[in-house]
């Protein structure tokens, strides 16, 4: 398959690479319908995100349809339209049960490194260095969706992909950003942007409506 | 606007890469990067604890990586703020956020500038990081041809 792969600073190029795999019963494959680039892809692109390898795919907002599930997964079926989290999340675990998706401790598999530069590992995510997990990215033809049972949503095709595609971050993360702000009536934010941050015009509409 | 008060929330949505034209704390984040004497340039975060009422609160959700130096601690317990910030649990907010694309309350497509095929992709990261062209957001379609 063809896929954007990172190769140092201001070096991303479009390669053929090996199709993904299915490696574990709760996976899914999914062939990507549209991506986006994210204003933390710009961070990878820099070359300011350490432990990323020559060749690693990028790009962690992704949606697609469900092409092939592993035996363990009963949630999704061929021929699904999903939208997939930037976050990888198992589900089960003491963060995930309490709705701290980005914190979940089993999504990792290289939390050693994380436990070692942060004194405790987050999720891992798609496509953004070895230190969050080594996770193939989904600015590609096709996706491996780990815990594909718990992470990614189904869409209405009464919807469009530009409509939901960024369900998978910088929507929830615009409004995410507005909802922390606490805002009550009357008040309101200032919002940072001296790089394009494409979440700030979700947290703008956010902040007014959630100041009431 | 806020009376000389300051805002009630400021929001850093750019993390560790500002485009600094100005400002001495930008220049020296930026000779400590380059010399291995600091992971990140947080100007953003110091303007916006500076920009931030009393007892407002700051909320980060622009990515940082290691250890972030120079923050006005002094000026943000002094004033009272509280910091809000994470790598979003996408999934705690999807079903919901769906909900009001459904209803037709927000239709976040129209921050797309720029749709491509995926051979299209390095070329546009160089435009998106540039800003040019009025790239704001980029959307990239496997399976489309290039233009």
């Amino acid at each position: 398959m063809k896929a954007l792969t990172w190769h140092g600073k201001s070096d991303i190029r479009c390669e053929t690479v090996p199709d993904p795999k299915i490696q574990h019963g709760q996976d899914a494959i999914i062939k990507v319908t549209a991506c986006a680039i994210c204003g933390s892809d710009l961070h990878i692109f820099d070359g300011v995100i350490p432990s990323m390898e020559k060749g690693d795919i990028i790009g962690h907002e992704t949606m697609g349809e469900v092409v092939e599930v592993g035996k363990d997964n009963k949630a999704l079926k061929v021929g699904d339209r999903v939208v997939v989290p930037f976050t990888i999340s198992c589900g089960q675990c003491f963060f995930c049960k309490r709705g701290f998706y980005s914190g979940c401790e089993r999504s990792n598999p290289s939390k050693e490194k994380a436990e070692k530069l942060w004194g405790h590992s987050p999720a891992g995510l798609f496509g953004y260095s070895h230190l969050l997990g080594g996770f193939s990215g989904g600015q590609a033809e096709y996706l491996r969706v780990p815990y594909a049972d718990i992470g990614p949503i189904k869409v209405p095709s009464s919807l469009s992909d530009e409509q939901v595609l960024f369900l998978s971050d910088i929507f929830p993360t615009g409004y995410m950003a507005a909802d922390f702000c606490n805002l009550k009536s009357g008040e309101q934010s200032r919002s940072g942007a001296a790089v394009p941050s494409a979440s700030l015009p979700f947290a703008a509409p956010f902040c007014s409506a959630l100041s009431v | 606007m806020t009376q000389g008060r300051g805002a009630d929330a400021c929001i850093d949505a750019v993390g560790t890469e500002p485009d600094t034209a100005s400002g001495f704390d930008a220049v020296i984040d930026r000779v400590k990067v380059a010399t291995f004497m600091g992971t990140d340039r947080p100007h953003v975060l110091r303007q916006a604890i500076h920009c931030c009422r009393n007892f407002g609160t700051v909320s980060i959700v622009g990515v940082y990586g290691g250890f972030v130096d120079k923050i006005p601690m002094g000026s943000a317990i002094n004033r009272g703020l509280t910091f809000r910030m994470a790598q979003t649990p996408v999934q705690a907010y999807l079903a919901k956020l769906l909900e009001r694309i459904e209803k037709g309350e927000i239709d976040p497509s129209v921050v797309i500038t720029h749709r491509a095929s995926l051979e299209e992709g390095p070329e546009l990261y160089k435009t998106f990081r540039d800003k040019k062209d009025g790239c704001i957001k980029v959307v990239l379609k496997p399976g489309a041809k290039a233009a």
